[in-house]
Formats: structure tokens, sequence, C-alpha cells
């Protein structure tokens, strides 16, 4: 009897340390190994609530053209395959449902199709487009700094001048978020130089 | 109350109403009761201690100290783990009886897995989906369960699953399937039952009694929300099964408020006939027959040919043939759903006379006035019903006044001359 239990706590304390061991190893091998791509981000409404102890990310490139044929449902399970531009920033190549053979990706989930509008004519196209929600829109902080870093990030998204983007890695479709840069300068040095002011 | 009654002791063995034999017997009596009461205070009190301490380590970690590096807030994430895991090998080889410490320890580890989950989220700004979070969650708190033979953990394993099915549901299939909740379920009943045998009169087992139906009467509608299944139907099914499992022998002895299965069954199947007596084509029409329901209407037929055969028709609580008498209603208001109303109300108020009749049988004031109150929310319904005549409501209400002022006269007279 003592033995079945002795058995199965060594049962539980081995699967209650794979799941966070698993993450963290997951996690440090995409830090270490993935490859690095910056998403520029953009600028949204002020009056989005600050929410718990993170920023709450929205990115530049974060809807893609898709062929007419193609239908996607709201949160379908998609492959998004990334390049650079000329001045290095992440854009979306193309999306698939199946998994590339080549070159980098990373899984993300679809939102609402819309048709493309014609910025010049102001009109709608024919062609459409789907909204991409990648997996990494969120950066959590130290409880205390996350409202000074989202004032920073909405003041820097507002002017048009600043550039601020995310550091992200990807390997093998899962991506993993290293940091956010403002004008140049990593969010958590902006805020803790912010903090020693006062 | 126990030491009032002490205090009178010398009194009575004075007058010679007991000898000083039964004297000790009484107070040895009472001595343990009272020891009783503090390990039960004490069991209550470390479970509540651990539940605390583990939530507020996690807010003192999720505070996400900036200025600690990556290591070493994984390591202080990992700590509370790592010390409750510690506490509870000690006390499994030690082969501990004490139910604080192996109930305390069995929480502490539930929250502390959470805990590492969700802080390795936060260090690694992992986004993730809450519906397996929550699945992963409850899977780990299982073994807890066996291991610290902890009824806490079981409990936290049922709310665990309960939310993940509303979570998962609620995603309407995108991420996680729902189906894992019967797995999750399947895997935490055989402590149920073991409370059923070795401490059928424990508060954890009547605890069990509450949260096993609540759980399974919420998963139903979550396992697949987007199927479009004959909802009422399925659930006066289900209702109609708690109403069998009340009626085991085992179940059937308990105390009224205690038997969940009982109040919840009950209750249940009242207020969806209340709901169908308003339809007048009832939505619950449309739909198909589906796995579940023909699940229920199997489980509930193999309980009854149990019931049947074990105890005759005539023992069984009445209302447990609510389920086949709304089946046959169901059927024939698809026809034809004017009858379908009638036939509702009709159901509605022969089963509050049988639950009266009931009361007065049993001389149970409460079951009594349980059907007298069901007549009354009838009437009260009904009064909104345009079509009656004033002078006819008028004199319904009437006649259910006069039958809760007769009913409770006759049977407290009854009581006092026996």
């Amino acid at each position: 009897m003592r033995y079945y239990l002795i058995g199965l706590l060594i049962v539980m304390v081995i699967a209650q340390w794979v799941v966070p061991a698993t993450m963290i190893f997951e996690q440090e091998s995409i830090l270490t190994e993935g490859a690095t791509y910056k998403f520029k981000t953009a600028p949204f409404d002020p009056s989005d609530p600050f929410r718990g102890s993170y920023l709450t990310l929205r990115f530049a490139e974060a809807r893609h053209e898709i062929d007419s044929s193609l239908t996607f449902k709201d949160k379908d399970n998609v492959f998004v395959n990334l390049t650079r531009d000329e001045s290095g920033f992440a854009v979306i190549k193309n999306i698939s449902t199946t998994r590339p053979d080549d070159g980098d990706y990373v899984v993300a989930q679809t939102g609402y199709e819309s048709p493309v509008w014609d910025r010049e004519r102001d009109v709608k196209t024919n062609k459409k487009e789907v909204a991409i929600i990648f997996p990494f829109n969120r950066f959590y902080l130290e409880e205390s700094k996350a409202k000074d870093a989202d004032r920073a990030y909405q003041d820097s998204n507002r002017d048009s001048t600043q550039v601020s983007y995310a550091i992200v890695k990807v390997r093998k479709g899962k991506s993993a978020i290293e940091d956010v840069i403002l004008n140049g300068e990593s969010v958590r040095k902006i805020v803790a130089r912010e903090n020693e002011k006062y | 109350m126990s030491k009032q009654f002490l205090k009178e002791l010398p009194g009575l063995i004075r007058h010679g109403v007991i000898d000083e034999a039964a004297a000790v017997r009484i107070e040895r009596f009472y001595e343990k009761q009272s020891t009783h009461r503090t390990s039960r205070l004490l069991i209550i009190f470390g479970i509540l201690g651990a539940l605390l301490v583990g939530l507020g380590i996690i807010l003192i970690v999720a505070h996400n100290w900036d200025s600690f590096s990556k290591t070493s807030r994984l390591i202080f994430a990992a700590l509370p783990l790592l010390i409750s895991q510690i506490v509870a090998t000690v006390l499994v080889i030690r082969g501990s009886q004490s139910v604080a410490f192996r109930e305390g320890t069995a929480a502490f580890i539930i929250l502390s897995t959470g805990a590492i989950i969700s802080l390795v989220s936060q260090i690694y700004n992992i986004q993730g989906d809450l519906g397996k979070f929550l699945f992963v969650w409850t899977l780990l708190a299982v073994p807890c369960v066996y291991v610290l033979e902890s009824s806490v953990a079981s409990m936290l394993a049922w709310i665990g699953a309960t939310s993940f099915v509303v979570t998962a549901g609620f995603d309407n299939g995108m991420g996680i399937s729902t189906y894992w909740y019967l797995l999750l379920t399947a895997l935490i009943t055989p402590h149920f039952i073991k409370l059923l045998r070795k401490t059928p009169d424990s508060n954890f087992t009547l605890f069990h009694h509450w949260i096993l139906p609540s759980s399974l009467a919420i998963a139903l509608y979550w396992l697949e929300p987007d199927i479009e299944r004959f909802m009422i139907f399925s659930y006066v099914g289900l209702f109609g099964i708690f109403l069998l499992v009340s009626q085991i022998d085992f179940f059937s002895k308990l105390r009224l408020l205690i038997n969940g299965w009982l109040v919840i069954g009950n209750l249940g199947t009242i207020i969806l006939l209340i709901v169908c007596s308003f339809e007048r084509r009832p939505e619950s029409y449309r739909g198909s027959i589906d796995k579940f329901l023909i699940a229920i209407v199997v489980s509930y037929m193999a309980g009854l040919f149990y019931l049947v055969r074990e105890k005759g028709f005539r023992s069984l609580n009445p209302t447990i043939w609510c389920f086949p008498i709304f089946a046959i209603v169901f059927f024939i208001g698809t026809t034809s759903p004017d009858i379908f109303q009638v036939l509702i109300n009709l159901m509605l108020l022969g089963l509050s006379i049988v639950i009266i009749l009931d009361g007065a049988r049993k001389n149970h004031l409460g079951i009594l006035n349980y059907g007298l109150i069901m007549i009354s929310v009838l009437v009260v319904c009904r009064f909104f019903d345009t079509q009656i005549s004033f002078v006819l409501r008028g004199l319904i209400f009437i006649l259910v006044g006069a039958g809760f002022f007769g009913f409770n006269y006759w049977i407290i007279r009854r009581n006092k001359t026996n």
C-alpha cells in the first residue's frame, strides 16, 4: 500500500515539474536559437484601458491580404510566414493553413475578414484581408512600472516621428518576445529612468 | 449545551435520576465530542491557512520584481512547489494520519502548481490559452487527491474541471476539446466513492454531495454548446438521474438539505417545468438527438430499472417519474403545441399535490409547504396569463391560501394529538 503511494507521489512530483520545465526550456531555446524579428507597433486608441501588470501591444503588420477563395473563421490557427522589409522590420510574406517547409514562421490566430479599402479612391475593393492575432501581444513588467511603461508606449505611438517595436524571437513556429523598444531604447530602461526622477 | 448539561450532573446524581457510573459515562462522551470539535477546527484552519499563504505567495511573486534576474525570479516561483512537495513526501513516508496536515499540504501543492505555471508564463511573456491552462492544472492536481488522500484536493479538482469545461466550451471548440472534462471527472470520481464507503458522514463527503451534481449540471450545457440539442429535455433527464441517485438507500438516508442530488434534481426539474409552462411554441423542440441525450436516457432507464427491482414501485419518491412523464408530454407537444402547455401545467399541479400528500404522510411540514409553495408559484405564473378570467384567478388564490392554512393546521393538530 505504502509503495503504491510512494510510486504515485514520485509520478506526481515529476509531472508537476515537467510542465513548467518544458515551458522554460522551450522559451529558452526560442530566445537563444530563434531568428530575431522586429515587429513595428501601431498606434491605438489611447482609451484602451491599462490591463493588469503588462503592456498590450498592437502591431502595424496586423492584417494581410488573402486570396478571395480562402475563408477563415474567427480564431483559426494559421501559419504566418515572415520576412523583413528594407529597413529590417518584420512583414508577413503569406499565411497558410499547412506548416511551411522552410523560412521563419509563427503560429497565429485569425481575426475577422474584411474587404481591402482602396485609400486613394476611398472605396471598397474586391480583394479581402484577414486580421492576424500574434501570440505575443503581452509584455509583462513589474507591477508599479507597468503603468508608466504603458503611458510611454502610448505617447511614442501617438507621435508619428518616433519608432517603436517589439523584438521577437521565432523558432519552428513558436515565438518569444524579448523586449519592447520605444524610440531606440528598451522600455524597461525608460521606466527605470522615469522612476529615478521621482 | 454540553457544558450546561455537565453542570446539571451532580444535581441529577443527588436526586437519584442517574447513578455515578452513568454520570462518568456522560462526561466521557462529551469529552470525546469536544476533541472531535477541536480537530475539526484544526482541519478548517489548516486548509484556510494553506490557501491564504499560497495565494499570498502568488501575489508577491506576481509583482514581477524587475530588479531580480530571470533566474532568481524563476527560483522564487518554484520555491512554494518545492517546499510543499517536500512536506508531502515527509507525510507520505511517515504515513501521517493528520487530516489537517494532509489537506493543508494538498491545497498548498495545488496552488503552487498553478502559481509556477502562470509565473513562468509571466516571466517569458507567454500568452497561453486559459482552457488549456485550467486543464493542465486540474490534471496535475489529480494525483494529490490520492497521494495525500485529500478531499480538499478532490473538491478543488472538481471546481477546476468545471471551470475548464466552461472556459473551453466558451471558446466554442476553438481551443482544447471540452470532452477532456469527462477524463478529469473519471479520474477524481474514485475518491468520492471511497468517501461514501469509508466516511459517509464526514463534512467532506457532504460537500461532495453538492459539488458533484452542480458540476455535472453546469457541464452538460458546455460539453457541446454549439450543438442544437433538446436542451430542456436533456436537463430534465439529468435532474431525473440525480433524483434516482438520491433514492439509492445510502443517499435517501441523508438529511434533506445535505442531499444535493435530491435538492438540485428536484428544484431543477420544477424550475424547468415552470419555464416550459410559459412556452406556447417551445423553443426546446428544435434540436437533434446527440450522444449525451442518448447517454442520459439510457442511464436514467438503467437507474430506474435497478431501483424498481431493489425497492419496488411503492417506496420510491414520486418525483422520479417526472422525466418519463415529461418525455411523453414533450413528444405529444412536438405535434400539438397547444396541448403541451396544458399538460405541463397539469403535470406541475399533479406533482405539487403528490409532494403535499408525501409531506402529510411523512408528517413533514417542510415537504408539505414545499408542495404548497409550488402550487402558489404555479398560480402566480398563471396570474400573468390574460386568458383566465379575474374571478377564476381570484378563486384559485383563495383556494391556495386556504390550503396553506388548512394543511399546516391539520398537520400541527395531528402532531399534538399523537
